[in-house]
């Protein structure tokens, strides 16, 4: 199989919801045929850059979205294409974070109150390790006093919040509203997830917003070079 | 969900008829309907209860050449004598994946011998849970039917893997808690043998009711919530269908939801035009 056509086929896997070879898939006739799992093996043997796996995730995972809002799609698809990408990452995650230190600073992250999408957040902190950053993962649903309370004791250099829904992207200010009350100002706070903007950023005054993991990267690396 | 089709039985009269008229695509168009609609056994009962033994044997030997040309599907040989089923399975010679239908808890002579047959092909045997004093009413009764079935199986080399129990139903119209019963006694035989598996036959929960077919699906999809293995049905009729995915879907085998989606896409849950 050529490059492209193995990420043509990781992407169908991943809308599909196909796991692995022993998984049915969404129209019940794929067991048997390589699944995510499989799919992610063939394309680092074929010596694809793990980011570029990374990147067919988000156009998979955009894919389902888009046929979730028509109504094709149902929750529980949407939950199996979301394992098939939580499951690959595993695989993927020590590629990523192969061979770097740590010791560019501490980033602290949550998908905030409300909110229980994690992939893009779990990509972000892969791509935050790979590039030498300290994570620490609150997870999902995250209440902004505990993630005040997180701050006080680990004390990180950053904070990433993490929102998909229109309605949880709210929290998103009430969470920097506390962290600068509890006095914590010079924390830098990133945030990102489908429906932030640059602009939504500025109006709760968030010092950064990222598109995406690469854009997240990128970001950072200008916040070290201008110290 | 295991499906056996149960549409080729003597006891119905057009199967009767088909079996003395040796009407074969009588018989081919019964088999491949249930094909047709997801059935995993096809039943074949050769009993029309006028003929002899030989004449029996003989027809379901019959059954079983038209089964083996139309359908992929596993077979169950029914009967209730074991010469007729050992002739049938002597033919059959393991030519397809079968089983064997049925013994209960009275454990005559014949059906110890039906239980030696299925312990020298190791095929699965579906057992009832009754005696010659009939069904009992009581959960406890037809648990302590299966234990004494269980003991003379494995006494024989047929393993629990191997032993479907029916627990079997009794109208709910003279004595409103039988379903209830039921659906307990699932429980517990799968508590007490959980590698055994269960069986059911569905119509007669709503003997003496209307809208049977509503009665009888929703009894399969809740029965199918208590763990119900597999149903002895007509997966041709759609209400059938109907209850054995939402049962699958309830009873927490429908992972992701895709057998219920994929029902739905198919239309399975579509109003019906008046
Ligand atoms: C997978 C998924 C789910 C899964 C989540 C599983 C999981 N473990 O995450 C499940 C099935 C649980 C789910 C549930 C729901 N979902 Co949903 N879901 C999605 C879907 C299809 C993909 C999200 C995804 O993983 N994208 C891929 C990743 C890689 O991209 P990303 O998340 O955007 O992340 C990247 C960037 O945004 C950025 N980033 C993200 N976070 C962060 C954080 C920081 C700090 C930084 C710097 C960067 C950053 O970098 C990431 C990597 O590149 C989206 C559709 C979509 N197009 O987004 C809908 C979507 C987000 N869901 C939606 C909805 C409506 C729901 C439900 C309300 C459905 C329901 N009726 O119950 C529930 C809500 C549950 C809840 N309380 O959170 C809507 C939201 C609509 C809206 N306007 O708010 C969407 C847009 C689908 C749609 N088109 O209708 N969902």
């Amino acid at each position: 199989m050529s490059k492209n056509k193995t990420l043509e086929a990781l992407k169908h896997a991943i809308v599909m919801g196909h796991l692995d070879s022993d998984d049915e898939g969404y129209d019940g006739m794929m067991e048997g045929t390589p699944g995510t799992m499989e799919l992610v093996e063939t394309a680092l043997g074929d010596g694809i850059d793990p980011q570029v796996i990374l990147t067919t995730f988000n156009e998979a995972m955009e894919k389902v979205g888009v046929k979730f809002e028509s109504g094709e799609y149902l929750l529980p698809d949407m939950l199996a294409s979301a394992e098939c990408v939580g499951e690959a990452m595993d695989i993927l995650e020590p590629k990523l974070a192969a061979g770097s230190g740590s010791g560019k600073g501490k980033f602290l992250i949550a998908t905030v109150k409300g909110d229980l999408h994690d992939i893009g957040k779990n990509i972000v902190i892969t791509m935050l390790k790979g590039a030498g950053y300290q994570v620490k993962d609150l997870g999902i649903d995250v209440p902004a006093d505990d993630i005040v309370a997180a701050i006080k004791e680990y004390q990180p250099n950053y904070v990433g919040l993490s929102a998909l829904l229109t309605t949880t992207m709210i929290e998103m200010e009430q969470v920097v509203k506390k962290i600068r009350e509890a006095g914590f100002n010079d924390v830098k706070i990133f945030i990102g997830g489908a429906p932030t903007s640059e602009e939504f950023a500025k109006k709760i005054g968030a010092d950064m917003h990222c598109r995406d993991a690469m854009d997240t990267i990128e970001k950072i690396e200008g916040t070290q070079d201008a110290s | 969900m295991i499906i056996i089709g149960e549409r080729v039985n003597a006891t119905r009269k057009a199967i009767k008829t088909a079996i003395e008229q040796k009407d074969r695509d009588g018989i081919i168009s019964e088999i491949t309907l249930q094909d047709k609609y997801g059935a995993d056994y096809i039943d074949l009962n050769a009993g029309t209860g006028s003929g002899t033994v030989q004449q029996e044997m003989d027809d379901l030997c019959w059954l079983v050449d038209i089964a083996l040309e139309c359908t992929e599907k596993h077979l169950v040989l029914d009967a209730a004598s074991p010469e007729i089923l050992s002739n049938a399975a002597e033919h059959l010679n393991n030519r397809r994946p079968w089983m064997l239908n049925s013994i209960n808890g009275e454990l005559s002579q014949e059906e110890l011998g039906i239980i030696e047959l299925a312990a020298s092909y190791q095929v699965p045997l579906i057992a009832l849970a009754m005696d010659s004093d009939g069904i009992p009413p009581t959960v406890e009764k037809r648990l302590a039917i299966c234990e004494t079935i269980m003991q003379e199986c494995e006494s024989r080399g047929l393993g629990e893997d191997k032993v479907f129990f029916d627990p079997l139903v009794l109208p709910i119209s003279t004595d409103h808690k039988q379903a209830l019963v039921t659906f307990q006694t699932i429980a517990k035989i799968k508590e007490r043998f959980p590698k055994a598996k269960t069986t059911l036959g569905l119509s007669n929960v709503s003997h003496g009711l209307k809208k049977r077919a509503l009665v009888n699906g929703s009894f399969l999809t809740t029965a199918a919530c208590f763990g119900l293995d597999s149903a002895i049905c007509d997966p041709s009729r759609k209400s059938i269908r109907r209850a054995i995915v939402t049962g699958d879907l309830l009873g927490g085998k429908d992972r992701f939801c895709r057998k219920f989606s994929r029902s739905l896409r198919q239309g399975l849950f579509d109003e019906e035009k008046k």
